[in-house]
């Protein structure tokens, strides 16, 4: 088991009113799993997804990670961002160059690295680029590159592809199924948000389904499809339809 | 000459999606599918039927057996395809030949533009620019320098 | 803190101490009651000034804006008289105004003349860009309506110009109350050309050593610019909303306090009055066609005469001056030297405090709240105020080079500091999930993500200190302390010494010929590369 959700729940403050945002969810991650979240606007995903990556402390309950409470910066959890989150004054690989660096590894060692990462996205030829000469789909190979580039054994990713045209989006999706396939590549699990119910059936092995605010684990499913899936595939069509019946 | 304004991650998104329909699909249900308007979608075609990966017969998109194989492929083998793909396309043969010519093989930004201007009739050379150097960058040929304003030959590898 | 309530409380603060100064018999009630005449004097020059510029600044503006033959020499025009030192103007106006309009008059006129120019540039700016500016759709729809005319000048160009200009307005008053003081202190040196204004109360009650008068008239300036702020310019930015294109509707009631009714109502009706006044003299010109032509071309001719009579004066200084070099002239370059040494140390100094505490502040939610209405208050107080105290403090110990550089110091921080916060501001949360997620912290985050963040903002805060810091130095470099003149050798020196010790045409342009040149250069090789690369480099996106 890498990560356990454990009675985690969070409450805000606005306005001087209290929201629960998530209520009592409870899950977890295991080697080979490819989750993706899915819920509707305001559901609490994202802030789930923040949590379990320690980014923020949950008002309730505990997320463990390999045994540990979870660190913002533990550096076997990578994250991957739904804007980039790219560093302007730095080129493509200098932006992944900075994790390493983040964590000790030596100048020489980061080069090789890095090189090695850009190539498994396919951005070889883009090293000295800056991410304002990128495209939107570029911008997101340098945030996965980056993210495995630290060799994480889980990879959480927030609704990575909405900020992409939807060609571009296809390409980068089995493109990231490729990577997910090779034995020797991290990560070892990935969890993603999304609210696209096709795209989480078209890369999850397991879809764990977040009720509307409060969020609340409405079920979590596995999605039992062979790869490469299809989306024309009538099967296709009956599990996202049957996710759908799920969530609504 | 009429260049496409897409970028070659769209293109292989675009094959992708002609082979889940089996190899050959109806533009129009394409468009429809992925919610595309008609000025999203033909730029894609169009810069896929360039690249030699389909052909086009009367509003069906069929796969090329190229562009089958290519699909077969991983990311790093895909990459060798798409620079022999890119060279044969006119406008990038020509802009290669000038950077071969020059003296360091270099050219100056504004030069590019230039060349674009006279190849492509447009007002807006700087985004074929952009979409020309995406092209030539995914496939190892020819890079620019933003710092120093100039388009190189990329060496091969 | 809602800052309205904190400027309430430190002018309630201020008049009390006064009073208990008063009342506790360290001041007399006839000195005292010399504050209000002086700081009505000090105001009704700023307003002056004022008037002046926004009537040139609408004039300018709107031409530019609307005649492209005049356009292509009044921008580069105005971005030439921009550069010149203000403070750099005033020896040189003085004279100018001096020989035309003997005794204190001419000295009047040139103070206000000197306020005038530290605002009109900046406003003409601010028109040409509002109106450059109105989204194509408005000013199509204005089109398809048929808008013409007068009209047009009032439902569509002067509103246009609003939002700016208030803004515009603020800074300029801002940077007003700097030369103001300036203009009152520097003369102040001069018996015959003494201006009576709270420059000159601050500078006699302190030299004649009653420093509790001096603070007096400091809280009295100090009052008057929070009262402004108060009353005036707070509300006025929320009225001046109502006409800005992209109503951001997340704006919170703000923290002023006066934003009621009336003061709404009453701006609205100057407005509108304003705009009519405006219209009608519009409908005047463009009615009658021989009063058009009449106005166009006197207005033209006397364009034309201003600029050919000074170009001649200029022409003719700065021959003479080449062809009969005054002996002073080689000092210059030598003088420059030094006071760009006075504003290096004044910088550096700057730069080490500014930049931690930027950082502090800009992350730190709690301290945020408390610090920066302190530190806003306390930054609209013009630097050169307090410069009568620095000199008496200073001249104890006998070192002026200090008081000069803590004097440029004051001048130059709050311009970095504000612009540093900024700049830490605007890296986005994603940015810092990054570096939180990926470990990057401690030395590494410093170098790699917030400095790098922090660069345009740093350059744009350097080249306003730096503007601000050669102003300063004019007035740093030459004091006249109980009848004796004190002096740091540098081209503030050269300028001042010329222009009231012994008047010299000659040297006075040569000076600010030289000083301005120093700027250009700073500038060209400088600042506006860095400028530059901060656009581009490090631009982050929004």
């Amino acid at each position: 088991m890498l990560t356990e959700i454990r009675g985690v729940s969070k409450t805000y403050e606005s306005d001087g009113n209290k929201i629960l945002a998530l209520d009592n969810i409870n899950f977890q991650v295991d080697d080979n799993d490819f989750i993706c979240i899915v819920g509707p606007s305001g559901c609490g995903k994202s802030t789930l997804l923040r949590i379990i990556v320690g980014l923020e402390k949950p008002t309730c309950g505990e997320v463990f990670f390999k045994g540990e409470v979870i660190a913002a910066d533990n550096p076997k959890v990578a994250m991957v961002f739904q804007n980039f989150a790219l560093f302007p004054w730095f080129t493509v690989k200098e932006n992944i160059k900075l994790a390493l660096e983040a964590l000790g590894i030596k100048e020489k060692e980061q080069d090789e690295i890095a090189g090695k990462y850009i190539k498994a996205v396919g951005l070889d030829g883009f090293e000295r680029v800056y991410p304002r000469e990128l495209s939107g789909g570029m911008k997101q190979r340098v945030g996965f590159a980056r993210a495995l580039a630290v060799e994480p054994v889980l990879l959480c990713m927030d609704e990575p592809f909405s900020s992409l045209d939807a060609l571009t989006s296809q390409n980068l999706k089995d493109d990231l199924l490729m990577l997910w396939a090779e034995k020797n590549m991290p990560p070892d699990a990935v969890i993603m948000v999304t609210h696209n119910v096709e795209e989480a059936v078209y890369l999850a092995n397991r879809i764990i389904i977040l009720s509307r605010r409060p969020g609340k684990v409405m079920a979590d499913l596995k999605i039992e499809l062979p790869r490469p899936r299809n989306r024309k595939d009538p099967e296709f069509y009956r599990w996202v339809d049957k996710v759908y019946s799920l969530i609504v | 000459m009429i260049f496409p304004k897409v970028t070659i991650s769209e293109i292989i998104g675009l094959l992708e999606a002609v082979n889940d329909a089996g190899g050959v699909e109806d533009a129009a249900r394409l468009a429809g599918d992925f919610d595309l308007e008609l000025d999203e979608i033909l730029p894609s075609i169009d810069g896929a039927e360039l690249l030699g990966f389909v052909e086009v017969k009367n509003g069906n998109i069929e796969l090329t057996a190229d562009a089958k194989m290519f699909l077969e492929l991983g990311i790093r083998d895909r990459k060798k395809i798409i620079r022999d793909k890119v060279k044969g396309v006119e406008l990038i043969k020509e802009l290669r030949n000038r950077l071969l010519e020059s003296d360091e093989q270099k050219m100056k930004k504004g030069d590019a533009l230039k060349f674009i201007n006279n190849n492509i009739s447009t007002n807006d050379s700087e985004s074929y620019f952009r979409i020309i150097i995406n092209w030539t960058r995914h496939a190892g040929l020819i890079g620019y320098n933003s710092d120093a304003e100039e388009i190189c030959l990329m060496a091969e590898k | 803190m809602k800052k309205g309530h904190f400027i309430l409380a430190v002018v309630f603060f201020l008049i009390a101490v006064t009073f208990a100064f008063y009342f506790f018999d360290y001041i007399d009630f006839p000195d005292l009651s010399l504050i209000p005449s002086y700081a009505a004097a000090s105001f009704l020059r700023m307003s002056l000034a004022y008037f002046f510029a926004l009537c040139f600044a609408l004039s300018y503006g709107y031409v530019a804006a609307t005649n492209k033959r005049a356009r292509s020499f009044m921008l580069p025009f105005l971005d030439i008289l921009q550069s010149i030192p203000i403070l750099g103007f005033f020896p040189a106006a003085v004279l100018f105004f001096i020989s035309h309009i003997h005794g204190r008059p001419g000295v009047e006129m040139a103070a206000i003349f000197l306020i005038f120019t530290s605002m009109a540039w900046n406003l003409a700016f601010g028109v040409y860009e509002s109106l450059t500016n109105i989204p194509k759709e408005i000013v199509e729809a204005a089109n398809s309506f048929g808008l013409r005319g007068w009209q047009r000048l009032e439902k569509l160009t002067i509103p246009a110009c609003v939002p700016k200009m208030v803004y515009n307005s603020i800074i300029s008053w801002s940077a007003g109350w700097f030369f103001l003081v300036a203009s009152e202190i520097i003369s102040a040196g001069s018996e015959s050309y003494k201006l009576p204004g709270i420059g000159s109360f601050l500078i006699e009650s302190t030299y004649s050593g009653k420093i509790a008068l001096m603070l007096a008239g400091l809280s009295a300036l100090i009052i008057i610019i929070l009262l402004l702020e108060l009353f005036i310019w707070k509300p006025m930015q929320s009225w001046a909303d109502r006409f800005s294109y992209d109503y951001r509707g997340d704006k919170k009631p703000g923290d002023f306090i006066f934003n009621t009714r009336i003061i709404k109502r009453s701006f609205h009706f100057i407005f509108k009055a304003f705009s009519r006044v405006m219209v009608s003299l519009y409908i005047i010109f463009h009615k009658n066609k021989i009063f058009e032509a009449a106005a166009k071309y006197s207005g033209y001719l006397t364009l034309a005469a201003a600029i050919g009579y000074i170009l001649y004066l200029l022409l003719g200084s700065v021959a003479k001056v080449f062809l009969d070099l005054p002996p002073g002239a080689y000092s210059i370059p030598l003088a420059i030297a030094y006071s760009f040494l006075r504003l290096g140390a004044a910088y550096i100094i700057c730069i080490l405090w500014t930049i931690p505490v930027a950082v502090y502040i800009a992350r730190n939610k709690k301290a945020s709240s408390y610090l920066m209405p302190i530190m806003e208050v306390t930054a609209s107080i013009p630097a050169i105020a307090l410069f009568p105290a620095i000199v008496v403090i200073f001249m104890r110990y006998g070192n002026l080079e200090l008081a000069s550089i803590l004097l440029v110091l004051l001048g130059m921080q709050w311009y970095m500091l504000f612009n540093l916060i900024s700049g830490v501001k605007s890296i986005s949360n994603d940015l810092e999930n990054v570096a939180l997620s990926y470990g990057i912290k401690g030395k590494l985050y410093w170098k790699k993500v917030i400095l790098p963040a922090m660069f345009p903002s740093f350059v744009t805060g350097s080249i306003t200190a730096w503007g601000g810091g050669w102003n300063t130095l004019i007035v740093a470099e030459y004091i006249t302390f109980n009848g004796n003149v004190y002096h740091l050798f540098g081209i503030g020196y050269l300028l001042d010494r010329a222009t009231f010790e012994s008047p010299d045409p000659g040297m006075v342009i040569l000076s600010v010929l030289s000083m301005s040149l120093t700027i250009i250069i700073l500038n060209k090789l400088i600042w506006q590369p860095l400028y530059r690369k901060a656009l581009t480099k490090y631009k982050l996106e929004v």
